[in-house]
């Protein structure tokens, strides 16, 4: 019954749908194809991040089908890809152009993130999981040097499960068109997400169990738009309603370590899931031509956020400290939020040599829940604290952007573009009350001349902060030197450039540049600069209409400054001396190449791929200054830190090469051969079979949920039939 | 009643939503006259289409219409995929096919018939973005493109035969220039495009998404070309709707905007983060004691704040929480 309402969305579909395709069949041009075949893998190592988002199963499979008929002014559309598989996807489109328009698809997307996740956990209830009570008491009764052994055996002693989840929906859009000056359209599109996920919960500073959280979410998205044209202007008008439901919101963890309730440590832990919620809007546009190719849009929008009935979770799970923790002092969530927008766009283009564009955008997203305050907590559902008051922060915020360009077209190859914009943020409980972003941009474009084109952009930004307030800061007893990146005062300046140059028809020479400094000037703490350099070249050619080649290769490189101050509370957090800084950088290598032959000897197809991407991310730590990116008002002194060891690189290496190969026996009937070759190699600190399987010090019992190597040969035969 | 309609929310509306389009098909169907019927209703009719039907107008300028048959009778290759295009539905009063063919686009061609070798049509290939844009825009100007006016690739010069190709398209649908939107958006793209093969990724290259997934590439009222919503946070979540809340403790950076710590072309972190906690999570917190510690490579194997899903473990609600005791986000 869960599923309802995607087969009523399919079904409403697809019954005219069907009816119409019924009669298009009878009569009339019709045409199609059915690519099906077998195919066999053989695989070593990851098969799950090797699938990750796709079904390659062994065994007989439809790769694609497709049909399209016309009869009488209709038109439909049909087709399936991987028909049967977890990877489903089926479309059907009937148009009566100028008219009517449907389209339905139903789509599977599945994820498989690990074959090799463990638990002790069970769960037979959705949300809870739970650990045989022996168990629990046989743990509790060690001491707690054995703890750590006993924990891992635990897990190791578990089964191997599936740690996947699948998103399957329904959507349907239909558009009537009642004069060619008007339309009308829904669409409608409803997601089922279910399955698991790796979650955390924690029972102190010291002890971690992960689980595989339940995932059971229904998200279904109602738009609906009419539009209507009156000489120069256009009106459009809108609604939009999204209902997501969350059929579990809490998620309940038995301790391994505890059989029983302790004011101090609680056998169970839970902790909060989102709830349900709803968002209602409608949106409006006014879009009119003026004079000297002119035009002015206007759009408006409002909509409204609310959960659905959500309750503010109990004070905590431990029974023992539940007396005294008595209730939260609300119950319901009480969540609503408001959101308004207006934007109102002007472009113009007076004469072939100018024109000008100007934007302004305003946005509100207006929190209305009320503040949650509350003078008791259990930390970790362990033991009742009453020493602070906690108060939550509703965060909103309210932009507006101010953007405007001016493009000058002298006689000649190139336009200049200039370009400036004003970004401004108002925001609550950040340590910036308000935020202003300066922009100015200067760009050159070509014009048409068929050899070569050339686009480049240079932009300059200051953004600064407004209304600082050191308490939110101390209240979170951060360094009061800390600026939080993403409203930071910062300088930023941006480069790209990409080049096309054709010397001849068939071949294009491509390269792109993209160079970018971020500098986080004031900040002496946090992220201090964000830079990054990308660039590119790719060569291709079609040497004749049966050739087709193609080579690029791109090198990205990112990199990131971030300080702090290791201390412990007291005199630590003024001594300099303590500070450091993690000097991260990513550097990929990527290499593309493919060759496509088409009808050799008239009768076969030849097309060749390959894909090598080369990842490697380092992060190093750096105690005392750092000598180019030290603000000058700070005190610089030798540090008193013990020198870090170095942790390894990270390597994540995926190289894929396919081959295709098809013998078109006659203009209806194909066969052919594909081979995929798919390898990929990560050694990884956190999260590789490595890591993982070296960890036996604490009482953690995590999932293994690991990123590991795989290499993969599959080969599939085809049959392709065309009509 | 107003809290049934509330609990009821989006079966009631997919029931209407079928039931209005079940009534709207099968009323347009009984309507709808045929296309090759004479009698055609006025309603269905534009200005321009009527005036067409009552006699063949001619161009203003002196040269003439010479038919599609004159155009083909030297330029056949021309009709090899452009046949069955959209474009080609003559059942489509709105199309070329149904108005003056080829001539539609490039022109008259009487002068060109004239004289082949000095006179050309119009090139889309050579003619300025703006004219080229012009031309489709006469009939593409509304829905998707309603919005193409000075937009972000309009006011750069991008023409729309930059990334379409009406008579050789490569793509199965949106009459590309090449097979996919990836490789089309990667010639300009490139940095966004190649990020789609790290581990960390949405399922672009799975063929499960696309560019225009997330970008409706004509023209937005949002930031970054971006089809949902009226921010970067509305947008992703429009699928990611668990992390839209309400939250009684909220992340602020995360709804002031996913990309603080998410990459959403991908990333070769877990989870498309721009960086491995911790040291994503120790750019905003520098806190006494553990948030502020090194985790260097002689904690790697023994804390689990570093591997697995490190800072997150423990922080698993990190996008919002419900719980009295969730202001850490720890439960």
């Amino acid at each position: 019954m869960r599923h309802y309402t995607a087969f009523a969305l399919a079904l409403c579909a697809l019954l005219p749908v069907a009816a119409t395709a019924q009669e298009a069949v009878a009569t009339t041009t019709q045409s199609g194809s059915i690519d099906l075949g077998v195919r066999g893998s053989s695989l070593t190592g990851d098969a799950a991040r090797y699938e990750r988002y796709r079904d390659l199963g062994d065994g007989l499979f439809l790769e694609t089908f497709r049909w399209k008929a016309q009869k009488n002014g209709w038109f439909l559309d049909a087709g399936a890809d991987h028909a049967g598989r977890r990877d489903q996807r089926y479309t059907v489109n009937v148009v009566r152009p100028g008219t009517f328009k449907a389209w339905g698809q139903w789509d599977q997307i599945p994820m498989l993130l690990s074959r090799t996740t463990r638990t002790p956990y069970s769960s037979t209830v959705p949300g809870e999981f739970r650990l045989d009570d022996a168990v629990q008491a046989q743990l509790q009764a060690l001491a707690t040097a054995a703890r750590p052994a006993a924990v891992q055996a635990l897990v190791n002693g578990s089964a191997m499960f599936d740690l996947k989840s699948k998103r399957h929906s329904a959507a349907g859009l239909f558009e009537l068109m009642p004069t060619v000056d008007s339309a009308i359209k829904v669409s409608v599109k409803h997601t089922i997400r279910e399955g698991a996920q790796p979650f955390g919960g924690a029972f102190g500073h010291s002890q971690v169990a992960e689980f595989a959280a339940p995932i059971d979410h229904r998200l279904t998205d109602f738009d609906a738009s009419a539009e209507l044209e009156r000489g120069p202007a256009l009106f459009r008008a809108g609604y939009t309603g999204s209902w997501f439901t969350n059929e579990v919101t809490s998620a309940v963890f038995d301790n391994p370590l505890r059989a029983t309730d302790i004011s101090g440590t609680a056998s169970s832990g839970r902790l909060s899931l989102p709830v349900s919620s709803t968002m209602l809007g409608v949106n409006g546009m006014v879009s009119i031509k003026l004079p000297s190719k002119s035009r002015l849009t206007a759009y408006a929008t409002m909509s409204t956020l609310k959960d659905d009935n959500g309750a503010v979770l109990p004070m905590t799970s431990n029974s023992a400290e539940l007396p005294a923790a008595g209730l939260p002092t609300r119950a319901s969530l009480d969540g609503e939020a408001q959101m308004r927008g207006f934007n109102l766009n002007f472009t113009s283009r007076p004469s072939t040599y100018f024109s000008v564009n100007a934007r302004m955008k305003y946005y509100d997203y207006n929190n209305k829940i009320p503040s949650f305050v509350s003078s008791r907590k259990v930390a970790y559902d362990g033991r009742l604290s009453t020493t602070a008051t906690l108060e939550s922060e509703g965060y909103s915020v309210t932009r507006l952007n101010f953007d405007g360009d001016v493009r000058i077209t002298p006689k000649g190859p190139a336009a200049l573009t200039l370009g400036y914009g004003r970004y401004t943020d108002q925001r609550t409980h950040r340590i910036f009350e308000k935020t202003v972003d300066n922009v100015m941009r200067v760009k050159v474009d070509t014009l048409s001349t068929g050899v070569i084109s050339v686009r480049g952009v240079y932009e300059h930004a200051q953004r600064r902060g407004e209304g600082f307030d050191v308490n939110v800061l101390l209240r979170a007893t951060e360094q009061p030197g800390m600026r939080h990146s993403d409203v930071a005062d910062r300088d930023r300046d941006r480069f790209t450039l990409i080049a096309s140059f054709m010397p001849v028809t068939n071949w294009a020479l491509n390269v792109s540049s993209a160079v970018g400094r971020d500098d986080y000037l004031a900040s002496e703490f946090g992220l201090r600069d964000n830079n990054h350099d990308v660039y590119s070249i790719g060569i291709d050619g079609t040497p004749s209409d049966k050739v087709g080649l193609g080579v690029s290769y791109s090198y990205e490189d990112y990199r990131a400054l971030s300080r702090s101050r290791q201390a412990n509370p007291g005199a630590q957090t003024l001594d300099p001396s303590r500070n450091w800084a993690t000097d991260s950088a990513d550097k990929v290598h990527s290499l593309i190449a493919n060759a496509e032959f088409r009808n050799l000897a008239e009768k076969v197809d030849l097309a060749f791929s390959w894909d090598y991407n080369r990842t490697r991310a380092t992060y190093e730590y750096i105690t005392g200054a750092v000598t180019d990116r030290t603000l000058p008002e700070e005190a610089i002194v030798p540090s008193t830190l013990p020198t870090p060891v170095a942790l390894p690189p990270v390597k994540s290496d995926l190289w894929r090469g396919t081959v295709d190969a098809v013998y078109n026996i006659n203009s209806r009937i194909a066969i052919g051969v594909t081979y995929w070759y798919d390898k990929y190699d990560v050694e990884d600190f956190t999260l590789d079979s490595q890591a993982q399987s070296t960890l036996t010090a604490g009482n953690n019992m995590l999932l293994y949920y690991t990123y590991a190597p795989y290499t993969a040969h599959t080969t599939w035969g085809r049959l392709m039939f065309r009509w | 009643m107003g809290q049934h309609i509330r609990k009821l929310g989006p079966k009631l509306w997919v029931a209407t939503a079928c039931l209005v389009w079940l009534a709207a098909f099968g009323s347009m169907r009984a309507n709808a006259p045929d296309p090759g019927s004479a009698e055609k209703s006025p309603a269905l009719q534009s200005p321009a289409q009527a005036q067409a039907a009552a006699a063949p107008a001619q161009p203003a300028s002196d040269a003439t219409y010479v038919g599609q048959d004159t155009c083909l009778s030297c330029h056949d290759e021309a009709m090899a995929a452009y046949k069955d295009s959209p474009h080609h539905r003559a059942a489509d009063k709105r199309t070329p096919s149904a108005t003056q063919g080829c001539e539609t686009c490039h022109g008259p061609g009487s002068k060109h018939v004239a004289d082949p070798t000095s006179v050309k049509p119009a090139s889309f290939k050579t003619m300025p973005a703006e004219q080229a844009d012009a031309t489709c825009t006469t009939c593409h100007s509304k829905g998707e493109h309603a919005l193409w006016d000075g937009s972000q690739h309009e006011s750069r010069g991008v023409a729309c035969i930059t990334c379409h190709s009406v008579h050789t398209p490569v793509s199965e649908t949106g009459s590309l220039k090449k097979k996919s939107q990836t490789e089309v958006c990667a010639s300009c793209h490139r940095d966004k495009v190649s990020k789609v093969d790290r581990s960390g990724h949405m399922p672009v290259r799975e063929g499960k998404m696309e560019c225009s997934t997330c970008h409706n590439i004509h023209g937005t009222t949002n930031v970054k070309l971006l089809r949902k919503g009226d921010s970067i946070a509305d947008s992703c979540v429009s699928c990611h709707a668990d992390k839209r809340g309400p939250f009684l403790w909220e992340h602020a950076p995360g709804r002031d905007g996913c990309t603080t710590c998410h990459d959403p072309h991908g990333s070769s972190n877990d989870r498309m983060l721009v960086a491995k906690p911790p040291a994503l999570c120790q750019r905003c917190h520098v806190a006494t004691r553990h948030p502020s510690t090194i985790y260097d490579a002689g904690l790697v194997a023994t804390s689990v704040r570093v591997f697995a899903r490190s800072c997150v473990t423990c922080h698993s609600t990190i996008h919002g929480s419900n719980h009295p005791a969730g202001n850490m986000f720890v439960r």
